[in-house]
């Protein structure tokens, strides 16, 4: 039997949209992963948001991050009180056209009732400009400090800018035995 | 054929000193392990690390590990550990962090069963506490050839805590080999 299961997917169409959204997601996996093309309408790169069950805390997150030849890469922790969900990083409008950034997001044990729910997320927002902040590679480490199952996923780039039309994504079941 | 299975999984109902996956097919091209974990050790604002070992060969030095990690705001550190019994994994939550809290770390294992390459371990885990985040990217090489039959976790300085998950996926390819 596969372990993998499509629970949801979806791309932007002409336009924009403001958000991704996944509700009713089942408890009935042992882990989602979700996987995504992303291109926002701002900037370079901005910070892409994940939240959970509606809740706006308590999130904290934990970075290696790299965006400067200068200044190296860099780790930073923010704590719940500085975060409303669990964070990795978007690409944005005014990279290189047609460039989309990946990313994406593993929730190990998302459906326990004992067990905090961590995040692993990767992000690759590449770019054909080596200048400083123009590009950006990122490993998070999120904590959503709460025990209900994840049944709610929204993402969105911080500041709301709007998703460009291409932008997808696929949300996966991982099941065990 | 599924091109992802799960081969096994295992979840701890008591503290646990060692998890084996024993037997696993050569019938598959690559390995995942995804595991939610958390030490016995206890120690304020720390963490544990977990040992991974092939074929039931720990206690060699045919291991070697390399890690990119972060710890807070430190600058971000690199680390090369050669001659070891063991490939490090970071990072398990351990007992002075909140009981709820079991650190996820993925570990792929790309041509385990070639024959003709060296076994690599490439991993990523972090853990975020009260006073601490600890993120870390790396992967380790065991000089052998030999198919991975086996797969052994152990703390590096405690026991897995009940309630520890670990599943094994097998993937595959295009080649008919599933």
């Amino acid at each position: 039997m596969g372990a993998l299961t499509v629970i949801a997917e979806g791309e932007v169409g002409a336009g924009s949209a403001a958000n991704v959204t996944i509700s009713s997601i089942p408890d009935t996996y042992d882990h989602l992963w979700m996987v995504t093309s992303i291109r926002e309408g701002a900037s370079y790169h901005v910070a892409l948001e994940y939240r959970f069950n509606d809740d706006s805390s308590p999130y904290s997150n934990t970075y290696l991050h790299r965006q400067s030849a200068a200044s190296g890469t860099v780790s930073f922790r923010d704590t719940s009180s500085g975060t409303g969900d669990v964070i990795s990083r978007c690409g944005g409008d005014s990279l290189l056209a047609d460039t989309f950034s990946s990313s994406s997001l593993w929730i190990i044990n998302y459906a326990g009732t004992d067990n905090f729910k961590m995040c692993l997320m990767q992000a690759s927002v590449p770019n054909s400009s080596s200048t400083d902040d123009q590009y950006t590679t990122m490993l998070s480490v999120g904590l959503y400090a709460e025990t209900p199952a994840i049944n709610k996923i929204r993402m969105q780039g911080a500041g709301s800018p709007e998703f460009m039309q291409y932008t997808s994504y696929v949300l996966y079941g991982v099941t065990g035995v | 054929m599924a091109v992802c299975e799960v081969i096994a999984t295992q979840t701890l109902t008591g503290d646990t000193a060692t998890v084996t996956f024993s037997g696993i097919p050569a019938t598959y091209r690559h390995l995942m392990l995804r595991m939610s974990v958390r030490s016995t050790q206890n120690t304020a604002a720390g963490y544990d690390w977990i040992g991974l070992t092939y074929n039931a060969s720990s206690g060699g030095t045919a291991y070697s590990t390399n890690t990119m990690s972060g710890y807070t705001t430190s600058t971000p550190a690199g680390d090369i550990e050669v001659g070891q019994a063991k490939t490090k994994l970071w990072a398990a939550a351990d007992l002075d962090d909140a009981a709820e809290l079991f650190t996820p770390i993925a570990v792929d294992i790309w041509d385990y069963a070639s024959g003709d390459k060296n076994q690599t371990t490439m991993g990523w885990g972090g853990t975020i506490d009260a006073s601490i985040g600890f993120n870390a990217f790396g992967g380790g090489v065991y000089d052998s050839v030999t198919a991975i039959s086996q797969i052994t976790l152990d703390p590096g300085a405690g026991d897995f805590v009940s309630g520890s998950e670990f599943t094994l996926y097998g993937l595959g390819d295009a080649d008919p080999i599933l």
